[in-house]
């Protein structure tokens, strides 16, 4: 009788430590679960001021543009990596590199633009040399990888200045 | 001597249930302050987020389909800046369209009247300027926003920059 009783007490003793494993490893599991989607959640905020900073830079370069085509787009090379530098009242186009707010990197590319026979632009064809083709990207290191966002547009010297 | 262990048995078993209840209440207890605090802390980033979304949005569109800055009615240059902006309705319609900062919240101005805030109130503005920018015969405006939300450690703050161009100035 004793025996039996002893037997009974020690499953249950073991059947508590099993419940209570299997409700930490529960626990454990769920709150890493958890804890990554609040980290996914909360990783965008820098994606939205990154998009927001390249929609400024294209706007950026049209007022480059509206300054004057020939002495600010004009005089830039097609391919090469510009940044964009604010002086206290405008926005200028740099190859020195800077980084706002000491996270993001902003720069943008022209190309040059073709257009075929209809005036249309293709890949191939007559340079228009009123047009070009501008990238901006916005690179920001996350988590340990770079991540960019990039907005492309096309300027044309409609005010032909 | 039966009975003598019977009842020495129940007392350590029962020490080592209350020890565990102890070790899985602190458990559960730890588990459920880390929820409270990231969920306090994704609640001020999205408040940030949707506020940043809603105020750039809508300045950058306004700014967008604007014809000329009212510079008389407006604070550039210094935070809290406000804007306001001689635009056109849908019916063509001459219109001033104005975004201001009242107590911590953006408010956006028709005509003069305030039509109310453009974010929730969990978050404020820190710091918003605006800046002009002269492109010839253009206008451009360049806008300095940062929001903040939450206390302790879900304290959020994000800046935010746009600059967009007048459209309607190119057709002066």
């Amino acid at each position: 009788m004793s025996m039996k009783i002893d037997q009974q007490a020690g499953f249950a003793l073991v059947e508590a430590l099993v419940a209570a494993a299997m409700l930490s490893t529960i626990l454990a599991f769920s709150v890493s679960a958890y804890l990554l989607s609040a980290q996914i959640a909360t990783s965008n905020g820098a994606g939205v001021e990154a998009a927001f900073l390249a929609d400024e830079g294209v706007d950026a370069v049209r007022v480059l543009r509206d300054k004057s085509w020939s002495t600010n787009i004009a005089t830039l090379s097609v391919g090469t990596t510009y940044h964009l530098a604010w002086s206290g009242s405008t926005w200028n186009a740099t190859t020195t590199d800077s980084y706002i707010d000491t996270i993001f990197e902003r720069s943008f590319i022209l190309s040059d633009v073709y257009r075929d026979g209809n005036s249309d632009i293709a890949a191939s064809g007559t340079l228009d040399s009123n047009t070009k083709k501008v990238t901006v990207n916005v690179s920001w290191f996350q988590k340990g990888a770079t991540t960019t966002r990039s907005f492309t547009v096309y300027i044309t010297n409609f005010l032909k200045n | 001597m039966k009975k003598a262990l019977h009842s020495g048995f129940t007392l350590i078993e029962l020490l080592l249930y209350t020890g565990i209840l102890i070790m899985l209440v602190a458990v559960v207890g730890s588990t459920l302050l880390a929820f409270s605090k990231t969920y306090r802390s994704i609640a001020s980033e999205q408040s940030i987020e949707q506020s940043a979304e809603g105020i750039l949005g809508r300045m950058v569109r306004e700014v967008r389909n604007a014809k000329t800055i009212d510079s008389s009615n407006s604070t550039l240059g210094t935070s809290p800046g406000v804007l306001s902006l001689n635009t056109t309705d849908a019916t063509g319609n001459a219109e001033t369209i104005g975004f201001f900062i009242t107590g911590g919240i953006l408010h956006l101005k028709k005509n003069g009247t305030d039509t109310g805030p453009l974010m929730p109130s969990a978050a404020d503005v820190s710091n918003l300027v605006f800046r002009s920018i002269s492109a010839g015969n253009t206008t451009a405006i360049k806008i300095e926003l940062t929001l903040e939300s939450g206390t302790s450690t879900a304290y959020r703050s994000r800046s935010f920059y746009e600059t967009a161009v007048l459209r309607g100035s190119y057709l002066q």
